[in-house]
């Protein structure tokens, strides 16, 4: 599936109630709200929170992938898609009990159209503590250009 | 509970990370989603039978962004050996059970 590179806005789920009833009411209801100012990410309800940028020269994009390291994402570039996977499981360690899961396992791809040109040679990655930071910088013809005003008398 | 109906002076966003809650014969082990944090940053408070996770996303400027969970815990733990690592963006808090709750199995013998 093909999205639009700003089409990162979807709505979010309203995930398992938990403790009393009250203030599990109230955890949900600041979730809700918190989690739409995040700008949660479309279609699947498990799938990461995903953030665009266009900088001007760069277009940048930030996923939260907790859990995960270099291994578990794919990413391919050409100059005007990108296509994003990742992988994570999640699995109970041996020997305990569950109380609670909340963390899910997610397979996630998306391909995201490009609203500019990048070139493809200099597209950076880098993981940190779980939150992926894309940085694809514009192809030449798709940096901004100054255009002067001249003043004619 | 107290800070459920006390209302804050100055609004954070606050987003509810999600967490794992494993129990063993000797822990609790409570696993977080936390991403982009600074360990620095992270707060594990124990103040039985409350437990909380409290942690500050660096860099946002106007209103601050704030991870925060809290539980009651029923169980014996030992606020002396709780344990906290992140990696990956990832918090594991283990609480240790206190000794003498831990259970022992007895043997029963014949006679």
């Amino acid at each position: 599936m093909l999205v639009r590179f700003n089409d990162g806005r979807g709505f979010p789920t309203f995930r398992a109630s938990r403790g009393l009833p009250v203030a599990s009411l109230r955890r949900e209801l600041d979730r809700l709200f918190g989690d739409l100012e995040r700008a949660p990410s479309f279609a699947a309800p498990n799938a990461p929170a995903v953030t665009f940028a266009d900088t001007g020269e760069a277009l940048t994009l930030r996923a939260e992938l907790p859990g995960l390291s270099e291994k578990d994402i794919d990413i391919s570039v050409t100059a005007n898609a990108l296509t994003v996977k990742a992988e994570r499981k999640v699995e109970v360690p041996e020997g305990y009990a569950t109380h609670r899961r909340e963390r899910q396992s997610f397979s996630f791809t998306q391909s995201y159209e490009l609203p500019a040109r990048v070139d493809p040679e200099k597209v950076q990655a880098s993981l940190k503590q779980g939150v992926l930071t894309l940085t694809l910088p514009k192809a030449a013809e798709a940096q901004p250009k100054r255009v002067t005003v001249s003043a004619t008398a | 509970m107290q800070n459920q109906t006390q209302e804050k002076t100055r609004p954070a966003r606050e987003l509810t990370p999600n967490v794992d809650i494993f129990e063993n014969d000797a822990e609790l082990l409570l696993v977080a989603d936390v991403p982009g944090l600074d360990p620095s940053d992270i707060g594990v408070h124990v103040d039985l039978p409350e437990f909380r996770i409290e942690a500050k996303v660096q860099g946002s400027e106007e209103r601050p962004v704030l991870y925060t969970r809290t539980f009651r815990i029923d169980e014996r733990i030992d606020p002396e050996r709780v344990k906290a690592e992140y990696t990956n963006g990832v918090l594991r808090v283990r609480l240790a059970k206190s000794a003498a709750f831990r259970p022992r199995r007895i043997e029963v013998r014949a006679s």
